[in-house]
Formats: structure tokens, sequence, C-alpha cells
């Protein structure tokens, strides 16, 4: 995926780290401020929640979070090493997610290895 | 112990009348919430029960921050008392209407209010103007 891309270890210090960059990205894809707030929040949603995953399964794989500006909106994704968990459910960052994006995508890695987050924001019509 | 966030969140507390006001300032995230927990804690230990958090200074809020919060209101409740919540940002208020939370939060415009009212306004009540954006 084309964009820029920043790896950071799973800590909760750097969730703060991936939303800055997401929203300088976005800044520069044009979004007003409330689709900033937006994509800064759910970032940090879709971060935090891939922190929690390798936390718990004492994953030390970076976490990547990638941010593509190249089409009309902004791509989003974030993409963890933790290897998949029965009680994976996350009701409300996911709730919280959906709110926020135009398309929220969940996604688990090959043979039940890490996992990911995709997310777009498009443009607003006229 | 948990010493994070310094720089991030600030907590600042202070006893009006009955109550005990939270300041926060800063951002409640994944990293800086555990502090806000924690001092949530020590004041109900300590025997604070009518909590009212001033969230007037916050520039974010996750849904850790959210946990936090309503960790805080239910230890307040244990002990028969109240959490409230002092906050007008429409960015801060739509991550309380998204999850659903302004039904279980009161949450007043500004301080004064909060700390006024006898009896928890119910936060989604038609007359309460703390709250704005689309129905």
């Amino acid at each position: 995926m084309l964009g820029v891309e920043l790896r950071f270890p799973p800590t909760p210090g750097h969730v703060r780290t991936a939303r800055l960059v997401a929203v300088a990205v976005g800044r520069r894809a044009h979004l007003d401020e409330d689709r900033l707030d937006e994509v800064r929040l759910a970032v940090g949603e879709a971060c935090a929640r891939a922190v929690r995953r390798c936390q718990a399964t004492q994953c030390t794989a970076a976490v990547v979070l990638t941010v593509n500006d190249t089409g009309p909106g902004l791509s989003i994704e974030v993409t963890d090493a933790a290897p998949a968990r029965e009680d994976d459910d996350e009701p409300v960052a996911l709730a919280l997610l959906r709110g926020l994006a135009d398309v929220v995508e969940v996604l688990k890695g090959a043979g039940g290895e890490g996992g990911a987050v995709r997310m777009e924001w498009w443009p607003s019509a006229g | 112990m948990h010493s994070g966030g310094e720089v991030e969140l600030s907590v600042v507390t202070r006893r009006e009348g009955a109550r005990t006001v939270i300041s926060v300032t800063g951002e409640i995230d994944v990293y800086t919430a555990p502090t806000l927990r924690e001092r949530l804690n020590e004041l109900v230990a300590d025997g604070e029960y009518h909590l009212v958090v001033d969230m007037a200074g916050v520039d974010f809020l996750d849904s850790t921050g959210l946990g936090v919060l309503v960790g805080g209101l239910k230890r307040a409740r244990s002990h028969d008392g109240t959490l409230r919540l002092v906050c007008d940002q429409e960015k801060i208020l739509k991550v309380f209407r998204i999850t659903g939370l302004t039904k279980v939060f009161p949450i007043y415009a500004a301080l004064p209010d909060a700390l006024a009212a006898e009896a928890d306004q119910p936060a989604s009540s038609p007359d309460s103007e703390s709250l704005r954006g689309p129905a």
C-alpha cells in the first residue's frame, strides 16, 4: 500500500505518535477539521486495539500504520502481528470506529497470525 | 507505579462545597487514562463520593478514557455518590454520543451548573442545553 508508513513498538505511549502522523497526512489531503478529528480518534482506537492485542499475547513485533492520501480520499491501515485469540471481540472500540470512518474493515492475517483494521474517509460531496 | 502521561495529561483536584472537582487538561487516551483512573480511585477510597470531572480543557478522549470515566461512575454510585461531567466541546461530546454514553453520564455545559444542580440531570433530557448536535 502506498503512502506514509509508521512502524512503532506495541506500547501505549506511541499511539499518540500514530494519531499525529495520521492527522498530518490527512491535513495534506485537505480534510476539514471535523473529519480530521474523526481520523485522529479512529486511528487512536485502531492503534490502541493493536497494542492491546500485542500486549495480551506478548507479541513485541511492530505495529504498522499506513496512511494513503494518493486516492480521492484518505485510506488508513493499522496492522499488528498478534496471534488471534478466542476473546478478540471489542464491541465498544469497533462501534466507535464504525461511527467515525466511512468504511471500516477488520481483517485477520493468514493462518491466524496478525490482524489489521482498514479505514477509509471519502471526500464530502459538493 | 504508572508514571506516564505527565506532559500529555494533568489532573488537579479541589473541594467545592460537598463536591470534589477534578479538572482534567490535555489528552485522555490509552496511555494517560491510567493516571486519571488512579486519581478517581484514590478519591473514592478517601471517601469523596460526589465527583465532578471538568473536561473543559480536554483535547482528546478515546474509549480507554471512556472506560475510566465509566469505572469512576460505578465506584461513586456504589457508595450512593455521583459523578458528573462538564463538557461543551462538540468533538468530545461526539465520542459520548457515538457510544451511547450520553444516556449514562450527567453532562453539563459549565462547571457552575454541575455544582449547583441538586439531583443529577438525565444526560439525554430534551431540556439539557449541554448537548448539541443532530438528534
